[in-house]
């Protein structure tokens, strides 16, 4: 028997074919016998070339041969490392669940106060806190609130039985932080910390809550500063475009005094359950600082001029976490703690 | 408040806007406003008005404001035109004892009243705005307090005691029962009008039911004033009552309104009721006379950041009825009518500036400011640090009430503590402020007890003391006279394995990290620590830090839990005292030798005493000493020995050789030796 073209073809594609049937290396060694093996049909094959009696066709058939055995090797090593892969892979379970490091968590207005925190660092503002007992004078006489405004009574304040009170907003540091650390214009602080307002609860009314409170005195600082700076900020803290709305508000430590809008970042303005369908959240009360309130710093009026504003923390961060009930913060329930990381 | 659009329409003939629109503008240029329905055609305007706008408190006042932002006419009701000179004369007298009570007291006599009802387009105003038709008498007052904004009252002449009006505080004692029917009991701080001296209307708020009008009213006195707000708040806030008419004296009415509303209060009675004037009265001690502010009106576009023309400042100003005088070249003279009470310096006339010319014309603009660096590491960094260690280390931050509940109070003996109280708290049993964080903790432990076998919570806070002159704590903050604020680190674990030592370890690497190198623990006995069964006080150098343990197992079995470990640090000093002090060491040249060394010691020697005696002996070579295991047995445990059982890794290190072995067990034998002398300690 000798070998012909045909032949050679037809002994490719049969080895090959029936390789990929073979999936366990049992297999594999009976398919390298028949093919490979020293009485496989490749070796007979070149065996029988040596009989060709035409030395140009011997040469031919034999160099044909010789192509075939080196593939049908390469097909079988290559199988070989495939089913070995296969098999060392097969009964590892990736789906067991991770083993987690020991980790507690923040308080979500830890997280969110360091936010705004950041944002504003990174805008040159400098962090002062304030007491939380403070003097009325500071919480509101130094801030050009008469004796008869109606946050100064009992049902808005928490007074001590020693004349001091919590304070109601962190306004109550403006002067203070001032005065305290003989600070001169130009100078921008940021004030974040805890206030109090003697008010029933409920789901958006706590007892306690969480203001920031900023102020930034210059030569030149304007509303349109104001701007800039109250919508750089809500851009960084929201990570998207923002559009601020700025509404006659009266607070007697600012004037021109304004409530801030921001076009809804949760509808886009389209009108939502968070906005009440209006397109705007109110996010913060602000104003330029009043003269009055710029002399109790010992800060000439007519050579500098400046902003402030003061929002809460807390219902910012109910919007952006999406909490519903502003309690959950001071409830201490795990169940919710763990929620954040 | 609520408007009628209706009859703003009336007063304001030229306005265009639909009440949605005129909602969206007063909202962008005086005050927040949404317009609704109401029933009929008309629409309702309710304006969320600012406190320092008394002047927008009524329809014709809100006209104005209109007619300024959209340079419209007022078209102002009529009024009488009687020269009031011809009925200055009659036995009627009127006294303001106190000018600080009144600035002016307005009152009128009047005869010949047939009571029939409002007509129907009164009565239908009124219920627009939300007040309920009385009678013709009554609606009539109402109806101008609501046009015009001054509040008013209408006595059956025939019922008052006398003729002699005047008013004064209560006395004590004295009781008025008002038209709504309820007794008052009078007190300094209420403010009453009297006739020949009783009281017979509280002033301000409601009148008296004993001179109430009623459809046998012939004669009326009429009273037309103006109050200080502030005795108003005082006395409507002594009563808790809140009137229409309250309201709007609390936050002032203008004084030189009162001759108006008089004017048309007298075209209204007689028009409707045929009431004939008798004699009106006018005592107006101090008339408030309109004030002049100088202006620069290169201010107004300083303050907004655009430019603002000069002319359109001036137009803005005439729009708004003030009077400016341009003569000279930098500064005009403004003067504001009585009015606007809240114009008082060149500030406000710039907000009046800007707010008509609308803050939402001023575009965004980057600030251009100095910059410096600041400092990196202050207090408030190393706060955060150690939030951070806490949660890393496996516990969860809490923040709780700064009132301390009563009950944890007396649980924890916090009683024997000074606290600050509050006057007005939420709940009597949260009056106190707290002086420790635990009660909070342990609320929360207690709390989530049923879900979470294993809870570790901390808190970073303040407490609150009063401060005692002798106080010497360095680090609180004492910014406030009489108080003491100090921000304390707190941390609880429950049901964990090995507590103690886990909490103490986290108060060591906190130490670590904050480079406190010289923190001591302790053994606390009695005082200061009676919530704890067995605590160590922690000091660094001279200062006291805090306090760790195991909490007493009355507190434990009281809230039904395991073990408590705390920690109790003062944050304060933490981060005052904290520095960076990383330095480097050159690394060891010679390698290091390791032995184990297991012993049994008399269970009352403590690790330390055996340390020390390792330490000592094996001088400079002794590089570590690692405590691996500890095993004591429990009393009730049966064996032969009631020894413990203490385990080290030694690593031995000389910085110029390297250590043979024989010099390492020589070494060992005599720490051995040591032992076995000083603690009594045997080999395993």
């Amino acid at each position: 028997m000798t070998a012909s073209d045909t032949d050679l073809v037809a002994l490719h594609n049969e080895a090959q074919q029936r390789l990929k049937d073979v999936t366990s290396l049992p297999h594999l060694e009976e398919w390298r016998k028949q093919y490979l093996s020293r009485k496989g049909q490749v070796p007979q094959l070149l065996r029988t070339i040596k009989d060709i009696a035409d030395p140009g066709e011997r040469q031919k058939q034999g160099q044909a041969a010789n192509r075939l055995r080196e593939d049908l090797m390469r097909l079988y090593l290559a199988h070989k490392s495939h089913i070995e892969q296969t098999q060392r892979t097969s009964h590892f379970d990736i789906t067991v669940p991770g083993k987690r490091p020991i980790g507690g968590h923040l308080h979500p207005l830890t997280i969110f106060q360091r936010r705004i925190r950041d944002i504003f660092s990174s805008m040159g503002f400098v962090m002062v806190e304030g007491p939380l007992i403070d003097e009325p004078r500071y919480n509101f006489d130094a801030l050009n609130i008469p004796l008869d405004h109606p946050a100064r009574g009992e049902a808005d304040t928490f007074y001590l039985t020693n004349g001091l009170l919590l304070r109601t907003h962190t306004s109550a540091m403006q002067v203070r932080a001032v005065l305290e650390n003989n600070l001169t214009p130009p100078f921008r602080l940021l004030i974040p910390g805890l206030v109090f307002r003697n008010e029933r609860t409920d789901a958006t009314h706590e007892t306690l809550f969480f203001q920031v409170e900023g102020i930034m005195i210059g030569k030149d600082i304007t509303v349109g500063n104001f701007r800039s700076v109250v919508e750089s900020f809500y851009e960084a803290l929201f990570m998207k475009k923002v559009e601020s709305r700025l509404r006659p508000q009266y607070f007697p430590f600012v004037e021109p005094g304004f409530e801030v809008d921001l076009r809804c970042v949760f509808c886009d303005g389209k009108g939502c359950r968070v906005c009440k369908q209006t397109g705007w959240i109110e996010v913060m009360g602000a104003g330029m600082v009043h003269p009055v309130v710029l002399k109790n710093m010992n800060i000439n009026p007519k050579q500098w001029q400046g902003f402030a504003f003061g929002g809460s923390i807390d219902r910012l961060a109910m919007l952006h976490y999406g909490i519903q009930d502003i309690r959950l913060f001071w409830s201490g329930d795990l169940r919710f703690l763990t929620q954040f990381v | 408040m609520k408007f009628s659009y209706a009859w703003l329409q009336e007063l304001l003939p030229d306005l265009q806007q639909t009440p949605e629109q005129l909602a969206e503008l007063l909202t962008l240029h005086s005050f927040e406003t949404v317009a609704h329905k109401s029933q009929g055609a008309d629409t309702i305007l309710e304006a969320d008005i600012a406190s320092n706008r008394a002047d927008c408190l009524s329809h014709v006042g809100l006209a104005f404001e209109i007619a300024a932002l959209l340079n419209l006419k007022v078209h102002e009701p009529v009024v009488s035109d009687s020269s009031f000179a011809e009925y200055a004369q009659g036995e009627w007298k009127i006294t303001i004892p106190n000018r600080r009570h009144m600035t002016r007291y307005m009152g009128a006599f009047l005869q010949n009243i047939t009571l029939q009802p409002a007509p129907e387009w009164m009565r239908q105003r009124l219920e627009t705005v939300g007040i309920r038709s009385i009678n013709g008498l009554v609606d009539i007052t109402n109806y101008v307090m609501v046009e015009l904004g001054n509040p008013n009252h209408a006595f059956d002449a025939a019922k008052l005691p006398g003729t002699h009006m005047s008013v004064r505080g209560g006395k004590k004692g004295e009781k008025l029962f008002t038209l709504d029917g309820i007794e008052r009991q009078l007190t300094a701080k209420t403010l009453v009008i009297t006739s020949n001296d009783v009281p017979v209307d509280i002033a301000g708020v409601m009148g008296g039911q004993s001179s109430e009008v009623s459809e046998n009213t012939k004669e009326i006195f009429l009273f037309v004033g103006c109050f200080n707000p502030y005795s108003i708040q005082k006395t409507a806030a002594s009563l808790g009552m809140n009137t229409e008419s309250s309201t709007r004296f609390s936050k002032g009415v203008d004084p030189n309104l009162a001759e108006k509303a008089m004017r048309r209060l007298l075209v209204l009675l007689h028009e409707i009721l045929g009431a004939q004037l008798v004699q009106v009265i006018d005592t107006y001690p101090k008339p408030v006379m309109p004030r002049t502010i100088t202006f620069h009106p290169k201010r107004v576009s300083k303050v907004a950041g655009i430019d603002i023309p000069m002319e359109k400042v001036q137009d803005i100003f005439q729009r708004l009825t003030f009077t400016v005088d341009t003569n000279r070249r930098h500064s005009w003279s403004v003067t504001v009518p009585t009015k606007r009470a809240d114009l008082i310096g060149e500030h406000d006339l710039i907000e009046e500036a800007l707010r008509v010319v609308g803050y939402n014309t001023i575009p965004p603009q980057v600030p251009h400011v100095p910059l410096r660096a600041q400092r990196v590491f202050d207090a408030l960094q190393w706060q955060e640090l150690l939030r951070d260690m806490l949660v890393d280390a496996g516990a969860t931050e809490v923040y709780s009430y700064v009132y301390e509940d009563e009950r944890f109070t007396k649980l924890l003996g916090l009683e024997t503590i000074p606290h600050l109280e509050l006057i007005n708290p939420v709940a009597p049993e949260l009056k106190q402020l707290r002086v420790s964080l635990l009660p909070g903790l342990l609320k929360s432990v207690e709390k989530n007890m049923s879900e979470w076998k294993q809870q570790m919570v901390f808190e970073l806070g303040h407490v609150f003391y009063p401060r005692a002159e002798t106080e010497t704590s360095q680090f609180a903050d004492k910014r406030v006279p009489g108080v003491t604020e100090e921000l304390r680190l707190t941390a609880v674990m429950v049901g964990y394995k090995d507590q103690f030592r886990t909490i103490k370890g986290l108060v060591e690497q906190i130490a670590e990290r904050l480079g406190l190198s010289d923190v001591e623990f302790q053994t606390q006995e009695g005082q200061g620590s009676s919530f704890y069964e067995h605590s160590a006080a922690i000091t660094v150098g001279s200062h006291m830090l805090g306090t760790l343990g195991i909490v007493s197992s009355r507190v434990t079995q009281s809230l039904k839990t395991k073990e408590i470990a705390v920690f109790d640090l003062n944050a304060d000093a933490l981060s005052q005292l904290a520095q960076e002090t990383y330095q480097f060491q050159p690394l060891p040249k010679f390698p290091p030798v390791y032995r184990d060394l297991a012993i049994l010691v008399d269970p009352e020697k403590t690790v330390a005493q055996v340390q020390n005696v390792i330490e000592r002996i094996g001088g400079d070579l002794v590089y570590d000493v690692d405590l691996f295991d500890i095993y004591e047995p429990a009393p009730s445990e049966a064996t032969t020995t009631k020894q413990k059982s203490l385990a080290f890794h030694l690593k031995f290190q000389a910085p110029d050789r390297t250590l043979t072995s024989d010099e390492v067990d020589t070494l060992v034998q005599r720490i051995v030796q040591g032992l076995r002398d000083e603690v009594g300690a045997q080999v395993r």
